[in-house]
């Protein structure tokens, strides 16, 4: 099989008035269609600095010092302009790490929707405004709330509405980086569960980016492990969880609260 | 004063919020429906709930953010919107902090850390030796108090930068601390370190924490008591170990029961869960008619239309 995406020797320096430095340091890896590959590590590991590359939203301070990204055979990193913004969001969309940066805080929810669906077909407003609702509701907005601006709607509202979007023009690859830190579990659980069943009926691949191990072993295929912007380990998540190899991955699972007592008396649903 | 008289009280607060788009009909969210809750001194109160259900309303305002639609906010005893003089208004300002779930907003970025919580202690801490106060506040946060003074918010990592808010709060000797999700952003030994923190400010300096979170887990570490909220009520309140470990409320349960399971994958087709959720939720909604003790301070919400019928 053909990966949708291949990364190989990415090496990625942020130049600050010192010595250049380097986040990510000549990583390889590899997003099958269909496939969520889970990305883990510690805080400032340079996870986020990956996504941003995937998406060549990167900018100064930031540069991609060496290494191709290439998107069902293509040369990301080599796209024109035009080629850039057929693209982006079409193609592959990103759900940011924090929502704000997704959103627009000067517009209503509808009219980021309506610019988006806009940019890709000619769509009227009537059929954008049916587009938005059916999102909403899929992440659990009432629809009615289109017309709100981001800040009359709570945290985790807004990471919704980005996820929401991401999905909108049904892209080959999404990039969700830490997509549900601002949720609750049910909600969260929900979410994730509707993306699966999304993933079933249209067929995309995910880049699953998050601090929450257990959650990512729920979600994940593959499991990719990163420290100080190497990938360390790389895995079914199966492996990655029952049997880690880098003594780094087992001190991971070692850290990982638990909650004191399982619940009790309710089973769990699957 | 003993330690069980609350230093901040909601009574009956309600918040409805009106939305007006540019066309249509004005809609109106009902955010908080008549929500009573203590916060007692030395002590954590974890807020819990849906995504939506008014938590972080709970908390501007407390901190004065929003004013309430109707209800009451005491501190120790005494009406917030009644407080007409100056020196109360100032007293109260100073006493209640918020800090924030992201950490680089609250920080000014043109500003050096010493910048910031000078500023604190000059406002609030005017008596005081002032760099002998950043030293003694820094080290209280565990930030090294030779090297963080010069530095800029964008030089410190996430976790650093949380400190930072805290020591701005015991700057101005805050006696309450909203905390809205201060970990999230964070990974998971910052958060244990962010935590510790907590607990210390609680213990030694006697603060009152209200701890809004996500997660359970840490809830169950900080908070002695907890209260879960779903649409804009709270269902479920009471000691920690109770609420938690002995959940009551159908919500509280989901909640309890949706903590991911690293051994247990999710899938598209969810055997029920989305059912089950549909079912809990419409029948918390209902307007709570009654709150019922199970045991010592644990209560729940029994709902207009009972929730297990
Ligand atoms: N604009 C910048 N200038 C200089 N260094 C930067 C910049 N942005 C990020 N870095 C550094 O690059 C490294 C990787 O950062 P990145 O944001 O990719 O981490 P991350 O793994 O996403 O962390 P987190 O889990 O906290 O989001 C960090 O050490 C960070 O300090
Ligand atoms: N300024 C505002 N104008 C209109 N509606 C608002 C405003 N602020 C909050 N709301 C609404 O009030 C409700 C409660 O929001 P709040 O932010 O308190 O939720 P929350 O429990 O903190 O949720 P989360 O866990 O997602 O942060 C939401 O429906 C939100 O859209
Ligand atoms: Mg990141
Ligand atoms: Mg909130």
């Amino acid at each position: 099989m053909s990966a949708l995406l291949s990364v190989k020797d990415l090496r990625i320096d942020y130049l600050t008035s010192g010595e250049p430095f380097t986040a990510v340091r000549d990583i390889s890896f590899e997003i099958q269609l269909n496939e969520i590959l889970g990305l883990a590590g510690e805080s400032g590991c340079g996870k986020s600095t990956v996504a941003y590359a995937l998406m060549r939203l990167h900018k100064p301070p930031a540069l991609v010092r060496n290494g191709h990204i290439l998107f069902e055979g293509r040369d990301v990193l080599s796209f024109c302009d035009k080629e850039l913004r057929a693209w982006r969001w079409s193609e592959v969309s990103m759900v940011f790490q924090s929502a704000m940066n997704s959103l627009s805080p000067v517009m209503t929810i509808f009219r980021q929707f309506y610019d988006m669906l806009r940019a890709q077909s000619t769509v009227t407003k009537a059929q954008a405004q049916e587009r938005t609702a059916q999102m909403l509701e899929m992440v659990g907005i009432p629809a009615d709330r289109m017309h709100a601006h981001p800040h009359q709607l709570s945290g985790g509202m807004r990471q919704r509405v980005a996820l929401a979007l991401a999905l909108t023009l049904k892209p080959k690859l999404i990039i969700m980086d830490e997509p549900t830190t601002a949720l609750d579990v049910v909600v969260q659980r929900e979410i994730l569960q509707e993306v699966l069943r999304l993933k079933d009926e249209l067929g995309f691949s995910v880049l699953f980016i998050t601090h929450d191990i257990a959650l990512m072993a729920q979600i994940s295929d593959r499991i990719g492990i990163m420290r100080e912007g190497k990938i360390v380990e790389i895995g079914t998540a199966s492996q990655i969880v029952t049997a880690p190899k880098h003594d780094y991955t087992r001190s991971i699972w070692d850290a990982m609260p638990l909650l004191a007592q399982r619940p009790e008396g309710m089973a769990h649903a699957v | 004063m003993p330690s069980d008289t609350p230093i901040l009280s909601l009574d009956n607060l309600s918040k409805t919020f009106a939305v007006r788009p540019v066309f249509g009909r004005a809609s109106v969210v009902d955010a908080l429906r008549n929500v009573s809750l203590d916060l007692l001194p030395g002590r954590a109160l974890a807020l819990v709930g849906e995504s939506g259900s008014g938590k972080s309303t709970v908390g501007k305002m407390i901190v004065g953010v929003h004013s309430p639609t109707s209800g009451r906010i005491l501190f120790e005893g005494q009406d917030i919107a009644a407080m007409t003089s100056k020196a109360d208004q100032m007293r109260y300002r100073q006493a209640v902090q918020m800090v924030f779930q992201d950490p680089f907003s609250a920080l000014n970025p043109a500003h050096t850390i010493r910048h910031h919580l000078l500023r604190a202690l000059a406002l609030h801490q005017p008596e005081t030796d002032p760099d002998a106060a950043l030293r003694s506040i820094l080290e209280d946060v565990e930030l090294d108090p030779v090297s963080t003074p010069d530095k800029f918010p964008h030089e410190l990592s996430g976790g650093q930068r949380q400190r930072v808010n805290f020591a701005r709060a015991l700057a101005v000797k805050a006696r309450l601390i909203v905390a809205d999700e201060p970990t999230s952003m964070l990974d998971v030994s910052i958060r244990k370190s962010v935590l510790g923190l907590m607990q210390r400010l609680k213990s030694e300096y006697g603060l009152s924490i209200l701890y809004i979170t996500h997660d359970i887990a840490t809830a169950e570490y900080l908070a002695e008591d907890t209260a879960v909220m779903f649409r804009g009520q709270v269902v479920e309140k009471g000691p920690t170990s109770q609420v938690v470990g002995n959940p009551q409320h159908g919500y509280t349960k989901l909640l309890r029961a949706a903590v991911p399971d690293p051994a247990l994958r999710l899938t598209g087709g969810d055997a029920g869960f989305a059912a089950q959720a549909k079912f809990v939720r419409e029948t918390s909604a209902h307007p709570v008619s009654a709150l019922r003790e199970i045991s010592p301070g644990h209560v729940i919400a029994e709902h207009a239309v009972p929730a297990h019928a």
